[in-house]
């Protein structure tokens, strides 16, 4: 099926836009500018029983006149999006496309139950949330903020600014992207649409190990320059200690330890020497 | 503009950007730290002192349900805290490490303070959803969704009044301790920003401990002492 589509995109088809479908993307913006907009608040009344159940919602309700079936009860449609949501921040504007698809199919008249509705969005929700929280979280924050140190080390803001274009391309367009995915493909968001998402995952993971080695080495060359061999082996010593404790201790905790540590040893180190 | 209320405006836009999930990363210490610089009139200092919390917290990754301190506060207290403070008159510019390194202390309570504060907030925020269901069941939806955006000038407010209470607060406290102990104590605390991003890279390590991307930091990391070494 992949290599019947060889020009297929992730979040977009390839190739060149013909007039006609252009004319349809600026119809596509009209319709779902509000609901894109407000993809980008979908955690605001994040709690802990419903989580994001009424972001969701709030995305879904310019839709609720459009895809509520005549003498339907508009209620009981408002209702059913009022529940339980978790489908993280990146790709949970996908999971709502599909809905919106299919709510949309559902009051045109096609058979389409409020149950398959239900459990595609519970699947697509968990499949989509830990794909994307790995992708983001893991492999390109790292990188990006590991870039932007390294350049503030040495005062200089083009880390920074890489490390905000870098992100928010990725971020753009797994969200935009991932709303016009959803209302384009409706149910049909799943194995190939996840199977292609983030193909340069391994790529940007590579970067971000070798970014994370080079910036482990910059700081021994700058403690070596500031203090010679004993600020190197205090180095080497933090190093390994904050290795070890991140997985023993919270993070805050073995930060504020290890900072404290390291003021102790200057003061010490001066008094003695 | 008032150096508080700039720097508490800044931290209620960023702590929209953080808790919204409008999440654009402005809020990253990094960016915060620069901001803030820029609002107090010194980006330099600010993008310094936002970096070194920033690089501490490198390898920090929101996995398995590990709660994130509130860095977005934090970033903007600890650029804040320094930059105000050195400013003083009662401060020595020689005490500029024990100003960072109290200025991170103070972050550090506040990413903490402000991770509680969410946590907090989760437990009670679904009365909005509660509210919002009335709403529904009585058809207006339009209300029942602006009840969610209205959340948005809670999480405004919050960054606001915490960074507001922080810098009223800690301004005078940072600088009373750095003038009342200089000299000795504090001089050799100006290398602090060299060795605290120590801790990220810590964290970077064991974030990186598998074969192949364990291989590759090995590879960063001699890539930087082979250039070095044909440099000299």
């Amino acid at each position: 099926m992949e290599k019947d589509r060889p020009r297929e995109g992730v979040w977009i088809e390839a190739g060149d836009v013909s007039p006609a479908r252009r004319r349809s993307r600026a119809a596509f913006a009209r319709e779902h500018g509000n609901a894109i907009l407000r993809l980008f608040f979908i955690q605001s009344s994040r709690n802990e029983r419903t989580l994001d159940g009424l972001g969701f919602f709030s995305i879904i309700e310019p839709f609720i006149s459009k895809c509520s079936r005549p003498g339907e009860d508009a209620k009981g449609f408002a209702r059913r999006h009022l529940g339980y949501f978790n489908a993280g921040l990146y790709l949970s504007s996908a999971v709502a496309g599909v809905v919106v698809n299919m709510e949309r199919r559902r009051a045109r008249g096609e058979p389409v139950a409020v149950e398959r509705i239900e459990s595609v969005k519970a699947a697509l929700s968990s499949v989509l949330a830990a794909r994307a929280n790995y992708f983001f979280d893991a492999l390109l924050v790292p990188l990006g903020l590991t870039i932007a140190c390294i350049s503030a080390m040495y005062g200089s803001y083009a880390g920074l600014i890489a490390f905000l274009a870098l992100y928010n391309f990725y971020n753009f367009q797994s969200r935009i992207g991932g709303y016009c995915r959803g209302i384009e493909l409706g149910e049909g968001v799943g194995g190939a649409f996840v199977a292609r998402l983030y193909r340069e995952e391994r790529l940007i993971g590579g970067c971000a190990a070798f970014a994370a080695g080079v910036f482990a080495a910059l700081l021994f060359v700058k403690a070596h320059g500031a203090g010679g061999a004993g600020f190197v082996v205090w180095g080497a010593v933090a190093c390994a200690a904050s290795a070890a404790l991140a997985r023993k201790l919270a993070f805050v905790r073995t930060v504020a330890v290890l900072a404290a540590s390291t003021a102790i040893y200057l003061i010490v180190g001066r008094i003695v020497s | 503009m008032n150096p508080v209320l700039s720097a508490s405006l800044l931290a209620g836009a960023l702590a929209l950007d953080n808790r919204s999930s409008l999440r654009l990363m402005i809020s990253q210490p990094v960016c915060a730290g620069f901001l803030a610089g820029i609002v107090l009139g010194n980006p330099r200092e600010g993008l310094l002192a936002g970096a070194v919390l920033q690089a501490m917290f490198l390898g920090m990754v929101p996995v398995r349900g590990i709660g994130m301190s509130d860095l977005a506060l934090g970033g903007v207290a600890v650029s804040s805290l320094s930059i105000l403070a050195l400013r003083s008159a009662a401060v020595d510019p020689a005490a500029r490490g024990l100003v960072l390194l109290l200025s991170l202390a103070t972050s550090l309570g506040v990413a903490a303070a402000g991770r509680s504060l969410y946590r907090f907030w989760e437990t009670r925020s679904h009365v909005f959803t509660r509210a919002a269901l009335g709403l529904a069941g009585k058809g207006r939806f339009a209300l029942a969704s602006a009840l969610h955006f209205s959340t948005l000038a809670i999480h405004f407010a919050i960054g606001f009044a915490v960074t507001a209470a922080v810098v009223i607060a800690g301004v005078p406290a940072v600088a009373g301790i750095a003038g009342a102990v200089s000299g000795k104590w504090a001089e050799p605390l100006a290398s602090l920003p060299v060795l605290l991003p120590f801790i990220g890279a810590g964290s970077l390590l064991a974030l990186n401990f598998g074969r192949v991307r364990g291989f590759l930091f090995l590879a960063g990391f001699c890539t930087v002492m082979l250039v070095l070494l044909f440099r000299s």
